[in-house]
């Protein structure tokens, strides 16, 4: 397969050079693996990539029910961050941080990671004093974030429009400059190729129907394309984590929400750096194609229809353009949701699980997108040695038992508050 | 003058008002328009071909279609704050004084500079970005990626602020009928007739859909007129309203359908957004003509053919001089006809079928005019607008029959136009013509009519309007009233636009690159085939890899053209190609109107306390506490808002103060089981409390974490007047009405929220119980009669007051409460009372200082992760009596490394203030966080910084000293341990 | 935006409530660490109907249990609490 480069691009225009052919391959699956990872989304192509790249096991299978890329990994707003507070977070979502700025080399696909900086508004005195606590945090652990006042905020991003705004003001935000986007589809596409150049099989149309299990240990996956033999299987399905846990009959602290996201028509730059505002919830960005991506919270009823309501866009829009008011006469072209896991206290359940050879990597509500690469190699780390990866031990699923819970936002066990 | 410019108007006919000229300039140049004209058919009577750029060759792009489908002539409307980017020219009405820009070219949009993109058009095939610019690294965001930023989008973003005023309206109807074309308007009819309430819209200024753009007569009148007619008597039911230039956006669930009407110089209000429930939905969205790919079919001057119709019949507008129709089914021929009547010179028929496959009906059509039939265009030539077309024949041969023309109506079909059905997350599939339908039915309250459900032929449209009407009806379960079909006359009947023969598919578009699928987004159909042959092949992917159906059009031409050459690439039939989603919106919608007036103060409800205008008389400086203003403090002339904060605590500690209370939850609860329940929701002893006594109670959640604190008054033996703190008060509402309702339904006990019956002032200070008395004199004050934790219900001028011994400042301290209207009285009263002791009201800040000084807990240390024993208050935990959050309090689940406690810092050197936000380190080990400040001032009436923190319970400091930490302002302070509270340990002043 | 039918007040549209997640019985106030973990930490989660609490709070102020498909977002049920179906 060829090596992505101006070159290759040129040759290729030229009509030189071999014909590029599948990048990703339509495998028809075969009857046993070493692996077997449910999910083609960016996180489950991610964990086969590194297995293969780091560990030498290629012996993969990555099975997908839909389209490589369908869910969560083609549907989130893109947004590449780690200002997280609590300890096993905080550690977590830098090293995942970390990995993106060599992403593309690594994977000779680019897959536009623009560390373009992120700021996060705190609009009460309470949420910066906590926005500081949390920069200090991440500063002690290495990891970049600075506190700023509402005049540079305004120099950051000239958009805004920061005053004694009635009823919200703006006091100053928490800015992470290496913070940014990146390109969603192409995470999928690039680790896919790259997982296939390395032998792995990717089958896409083919659902999972069963799991296998003897003297509780996975020995095999039921597909809509036959029965697959392997004795580890990695399940990545955002949205259906519960599903494919109790076919293994492990109950989950996950229940399903729809998230909703949306764009404006494309315009020429006009923002600068992703901003996240406060005022319930409402973040933005733009792409490199022009278009404003805008996201909120979560529909705040469990859900599996990967839609929301035109309402709920309007609450979010109105905070937007409550401190973007460009924004007011910017048209809104398309609008879709997506599911996602949300666990009992909001952060992600990654790790191995009471059967054996089934790993677990779920529950990352909608933080899943910034978290591939790290929750890829962290897994992949795991699967290959059997011990569980440092960074995502405090991740277990074992936390809901011993107590030691990561409740980013303290909302408690209940899901549909995270 | 006005006439002189518009030389492409036709002296007769048309639906505009010749008399009504409208001024208007594009790209600062000024033309005439008439009255019902759009941008769009005003700019092609004025001959102006060149609209717009493309956004990734910038190829010379005109006017396509006459609908929200129009993916090339896409302009920037209006000035200044006024200025709205990326609106459609075939959907922006025209009004006086319009202005109108193209964008996304430099220096003009005739000459534009970034056309040399097309040169290097081999090297930016789909998704050249994702294969280079990789190198060297951060060279991606340094340079390539904003080079590319700055090449892409299309308009520039409005400025400022808005000026336009948007509202939101509600209705509930029995029937939304969406589109008012004949199918539509038969139904709507049929509907009003029976009575029912209804809601008919259209996206159009005029009714009639398809009758405004073509010449069929109706009852022996115009098809317009006909449609004008009908929907006045249709507006003129009563419970029936009609909303013209109002286009259904989103299909939502529970069948909430948005609405967004345009209101052009209607009025003050600029777009209003409908949000209609309607029992039954009848879609009458008729259907969007298909264009066909092959080279060159971007030219200005290539035209849906329904366009060309209408424009030559909506608005007498000439599209062309010398015309080609290029068809793969007989709806083309039937374009014939208008062409030859506004004086169009149609030089010929170009048909991708065989001769064979040509009805005869179509045939029959044919007069004087060539019919190239099984021929395909190979290119076309012409600069700004077309002008020459070169055709072959299908089977390969290289007889070339090159025609002069300037005008080419495409005629590739048709597709229903049921996006608003892929909202509810159906699915699609195609039919055996390769029309989009649901691949599933419509489902419970929604009717399909007319084209939208695959009908053709004006009669058959009407009769199928009926139809649906009918079944609604049915559903409703109501009569169907008998009302004639309205006659058609019969020599007016054209031939229908069912495709009939191969459509796109037979085209050879392999090695083309300038047959475009996406025409904004400039996808040609070599872009999909590369895109299927490097594995993108699934539908999803090709889109979002060749960002083919991204544009502004959201693929309404495209998306078809798209499907049929990935089903001729990959052998597949089209149904298997599958189809993307359609996303809402159908067409796209201003932010503004989805806001409505949740826009500056608006921006959520917010809540003023009994007390509002006295903070404001006095002074107050206001901020938003949750939902709530509240006052921050009161600074006088002059002062600094530090120096009045220290002033106001001064005033509490050394005289008297007082404060707003009224933000508090309040809620009373009845009955005889009112103990127990208090007993099993509160963490704390309850059921032992006295009347007339009152204690600090804490409430956990179901996982041991503390929920809420606040105060259990028991007024009565069966009445209890419980608090809940400001920020948590709506969720301790719901959680103790839960618990009542679903979890102990078996105990006799009420809840009842008088939160906002009360207006509470704290009045606090050593000469707290002077003003009290003064206050309320029929109560006897004294420690006797009211100790600490009493309360009483007594009586304030005349009217019923509670009064609370308690205090959160740490003075001697009583809270008093009136009936909220009685709370301006009450503030007076106080005021004066403690005029000679030098009383002040009193902000949030202070009160803040004063419950740091006394170590109280408040939202900074309840977090939602603390439990009663973290936050010292393990032993207000009862051990014997089972309560909710007793399982998990207790339980090692808590246990964890992470478990910290509360604790009181003061700076070692007892003068260097303490950080907010700081972390917590042992010596120079900084980057093992041993906890963190939770609240820090320098205490005023201490005369030193102070601060309270969360510490880890495990932590050993070993030789190090405990430092507060805050990196990121540099700021390092070391801190000692200090007993809580920092202020009056005893609790003398309280008790006093 | 769902319309809820509240048995009290009849349809209503769901901003006039809030939502209270799947209805089941807690474990009685007795029950031991495990019962409560149990019960807050293992989740239905279904892809179809589910029986859940909403509150009703901007109309009667009763919880109403509701059954709702998650996928369909269909609602065919809504009952006060204490009348098990």
């Amino acid at each position: 397969m060829a090596h992505y480069s101006f070159l290759h691009l040129t040759a290729a225009a030229l009509g030189l050079g071999p014909r590029s052919g599948p990048v990703f391959g339509g495998a028809v699956p075969r009857r046993r693996y070493d692996v077997a990872i449910i999910g083609g989304g960016g996180h489950g192509l991610a964990t086969a990539h590194y297995l293969a790249r780091e560990h030498g096991v290629s012996d993969i299978v990555v099975i997908e029910k839909g389209w490589l890329g369908g869910g969560n990994t083609g549907r989130n707003t893109t947004i590449v961050r780690a200002d997280y507070l609590l300890p096993g977070n905080l550690e977590f979502f830098g090293h995942a941080l970390s990995m993106w700025p060599d992403l593309s080399r690594d994977l000779n696909f680019n897959v536009m990671f623009s560390p373009r900086g992120y700021l996060d508004l705190a609009h009460s005195d309470a949420q910066l004093d906590l926005f500081i606590r949390r920069a200090n945090m991440l500063s002690l652990k290495g990891i970049q974030a600075r506190i700023v006042d509402p005049q540079t905020l305004r120099d950051l991003e000239p958009a805004l429009d920061i005053g004694p705004k009635p009823p919200v003001p703006v006091l100053g935000g928490l800015v992470q400059a290496g913070a940014g986007t990146a390109r969603h589809d192409a995470v999928a596409w690039g680790y896919a190729r790259s997982a296939h150049r390395q032998g792995v099989d990717i089958v896409q149309n083919c659902e999972v129907t069963g799991l296998k299990l003897e003297h509780e240990h996975i020995v095999g996956v039921e597909t809509s394309r036959g029965m697959i033999e392997t004795d580890t299987v990695v399940v990545s399905v955002a949205g259906h984590s519960s599903r494919l846990a109790a076919m293994a009959g492990i109950d989950l602290p996950i229940e399903t929400y729809a998230v909703q996201a949306f764009v404006s028509e494309p315009l020429k730059p006009v923002l600068n750096r992703v901003t996240n505002m406060n005022i319930g919830l409402a973040y933005v960005s733009q792409t490199d194609k022009g278009e404003i991506v805008m996201g909120g919270s979560l529909e705040p009823l469990a859900s599996y229809a990967q839609r929301g309501s035109v309402v709920r866009i309007g609450e979010t829009a109105s905070r937007l353009v409550h401190l973007l008011p460009f924004l007011s006469r910017v048209r809104l072209m398309r609008a879709w949701g997506g599911i996602a896991d949300v666990t009992a206290d909001g952060s992600a359940i990654v790790g191995p699980t009471p059967v054996g050879g089934l790993y677990l990597n779920a529950g990352w509500g909608y933080s899943g997108f910034k978290a591939t690469p790290a929750a890829g190699w962290c897994l992949a780390h795991t699967v290959a040695t059997g011990e569980v990866h440092p960074l995502i031990r405090p991740l277990g699923l074992e936390r809901f038992t011993t107590g030691a819970l990561l409740d980013e936002g303290g909302a408690g066990p209940y899901t549909w508050l995270h | 003058m006005t006439a002189k410019s518009q030389t492409r108007r036709l002296a007769q006919g048309g639906l505009v008002d010749r008399t009504r000229p409208l001024a208007f300039t594009f790209n600062g140049r000024a033309f005439y328009g008439c009255k019902g004209d759009t941008l769009a058919s005003a700019l092609m009577a004025n001959g102006i071909d060149v609209v717009a750029r493309s956004l990734k060759y910038h190829r010379p792009r005109g006017i396509m279609t006459d609908g929200p489908e129009e993916p090339n002539a896409v302009v920037t409307v209006g000035e200044g704050s006024s200025r709205t980017p990326n609106l459609k020219a075939t959907e922006v009405v025209l009004h006086d004084g319009l202005v109108a820009r193209s964008q996304n070219c430099w220096p003009s949009v005739n000459h534009d500079v970034g056309a040399v993109a097309g040169l290097a058009a081999p090297l930016l095939g789909a998704g050249f970005y994702y294969k280079t610019f990789m190198a060297p690294r951060g060279a991606w965001p340094r340079l390539y990626e904003r080079l590319i930023r700055h090449a892409a989008g299309l308009g520039r973003a409005p400025e400022g602020h808005d000026p336009g005023i948007y509202e939101h309206r509600h209705s509930q109807c029995d029937v939304l009928i969406v589109g008012a074309g004949p199918a539509g308007l038969a139904a709507a009819r049929l509907l009003a007739r029976a009575g029912l309430r209804l809601v008919l819209c259209d996206e159009r200024s005029r009714p009639g859909g398809s009758l405004t753009g073509a010449m069929q007569c109706i009852d022996g009148e115009a098809g317009s007129a006909w449609a004008r007619q009908t929907a006045g008597d249709i507006a003129a039911s009563p419970g029936a309203s009609v909303l013209l230039d109002t286009c259904a956006v989103w299909l939502g669930d529970h069948q909430l359908v948005s609405l967004v009407e345009r209101r052009p110089g209607a009025g003050s209000v600029a777009e209003r957004l409908w949000l209609v429930r309607p029992r039954q939905i009848v879609l009458a969205t008729g259907a969007i003509e298909r264009p066909v790919c092959f080279p060159g079919n971007d030219r200005p001057g290539i035209m849906l053919a329904s366009a060309a119709v209408a424009y030559i019949h909506r608005y007498a507008v000439a599209p062309g001089k010398r015309a080609v129709i290029h068809t793969n089914n007989d709806s083309g021929y039937g374009v014939l006809r208008h062409l030859c009547q506004a004086g169009i010179d149609v030089k010929a028929i170009i048909d991708t079928r065989p001769h064979e496959l040509i009805g005869e009906a179509a045939l029959r059509m044919v007069r004087d005019v060539d019919v190239l039939a099984g021929h395909r265009i190979v290119s076309t030539a012409g600069r700004h607008r077309l002008r020459r077309i070169d055709a072959r024949p299908a089977d390969g041969s290289r007889r070339s029959s090159v025609i002069d023309a300037d005008l080419m109506c495409v005629a590739g079909g048709w597709s229903p136009t049921l996006h608003l059905l892929g909202h509810r997350g159906g699915a699609m599939r195609h039919d055996e013509h390769d029309a989009a339908c649901p691949a599933a039915a419509p489902g419970d309250g929604v009717a399909i009519a007319g084209a939208a459900a695959g009908v053709t032929g004006l009669a058959e449209c009407l009769a199928d309007g009926a139809r649906a009407a009918g079944t609604v009806l049915q559903a409703l379960g109501r009569e169907v009233p008998v009302l004639r079909l309205p006659v058609i006359d019969a020599e007016t009947e054209v031939s229908s636009g069912n495709p009939t023969g191969p459509s796109c598919r037979s085209l050879d578009v392999r090695q083309q690159r300038a047959a475009f699928v996406d025409l904004q987004n400039d996808v040609t159909a070599q872009d999909l085939m590369r895109a299927v042959d490097e594995g993108y092949g699934a539908i999803e992917h090709l889109k979002r890899y060749t960002t083919s159906g991204m544009g502004t059009d959201q693929g309404k031409l495209g998306n078809l053209m798209t499907i049929d050459i990935v089903a001729e690439v990959t052998g597949q039939p089209f149904e298997k190609v599958g189809h993307t989603t359609f996303r809402p919106p159908y067409t796209p919608v201003t932010l503004g109107t989805l806001v409505g007036h949740a826009r500056g103060e608006h921006l959520f409800p917010t809540r003023q306390t009994p007390f509002h205008h006295r903070h404001l008389a006095e002074g107050a400086l206001m901020e938003l506490a949750g939902s709530w203003h509240y006052p921050k403090c009161y600074p006088r002339d002059g002062e600094t808002l530090d120096a009045a904060i220290e002033r106001e605590v001064r005033t509490v500690r050394n005289a008297v103060g007082f404060v707003d209370m009224s933000t508090l939850g309040r809620f009373e609860i009845l009955g005889p089981d009112a103990g127990i329940f208090l007993e099993r929701a509160y963490a704390n002893r309850l059921s032992t409390l006295g009347e007339g006594r009152c204690r600090y109670a804490l409430m956990l959640r179901e996982d041991g974490v503390v929920l809420d604190d606040g105060t259990v008054a028991r007024m009565t033996t069966d009445c209890w007047h419980v608090t809940a703190s400001t920020a948590h008060a709506g969720d301790v509402w719901r959680h103790l009405e839960r618990l009542r309702q679903v979890e102990w339904p078996e105990l006799h006990v009420r809840l009842v929220d008088v939160g906002e019956q009360w207006a509470g002032l704290a009045i606090a200070g050593p000469r707290a119980r002077d003003v009290l008395a003064a206050v309320a004199p029929e109560l006897d004050v004294s420690p006797e009669a009211l100790p600490f934790l009493g309360c009483r219900e007594t009586a304030f001028d005349g009217v019923r007051a509670r009064v609370f011994r308690i205090s959160y400042s740490g003075e001697l301290g009583y809270e008093v409460y009136v009936g909220a209207r009685h709370g301006d009285r009450l503030w007076d009263a106080v005021a004066a009372a403690g005029t000679s002791f030098g009383i002040a009201p009193y902000g949030v800040e202070a009160l803040d200082v004063m419950r740091i000084e006394k170590g109280h807990c408040a939202g900074s240390e309840f977090d939602g992760r603390s439990t009663p024993a973290e936050l010292g208050l393990g032993r207000m935990i009862k051990r014997d009596e089972p309560f909710l959050g007793r399982a998990l309090v207790h339980s090692p689940a808590r246990q964890h490394s992470f478990r910290q406690r509360l604790v009181g810092l003061v700076s070692t050197d007892r003068r260097t203030p303490i950080p907010r936000g700081a972390i917590l380190v042992a010596g120079t080990q900084r980057s093992r966080a041993l906890g963190h400040v939770t609240a820090s001032v320098v205490s005023p009436t201490l005369g030193q910084p102070i601060a309270l923190a969360m510490l880890q319970e495990s932590t050993s400091l070993g030789d190090g000293e405990l430092r507060a930490v805050s990196p990121i302002v540099g700021l390092d302070v070391a801190v000692e341990i200090a007993s809580l509270p920092f202020y009056d340990a005893e609790g003398g002043r309280t008790r006093a | 935006m769902l319309i809820i039918p509240c048995p009290w007040c009849g349809e209503r549209d769901e901003s006039e409530f809030s939502y209270g997640g799947p209805a089941r019985p807690l474990p009685s106030l007795d029950a031991d660490a495990a019962a409560w973990r149990r019960a807050l930490y293992s989740c239905d989660n279904p892809m179809g109907w589910r029986e859940e609490l909403w509150f009703h709070g901007f109309g009667c102020r009763q919880w109403v249990v509701v059954r709702r498909h998650t996928v369909s977002q269909k609602i065919v049920d809504g009952r006060p609490p204490e009348n098990p179906s």
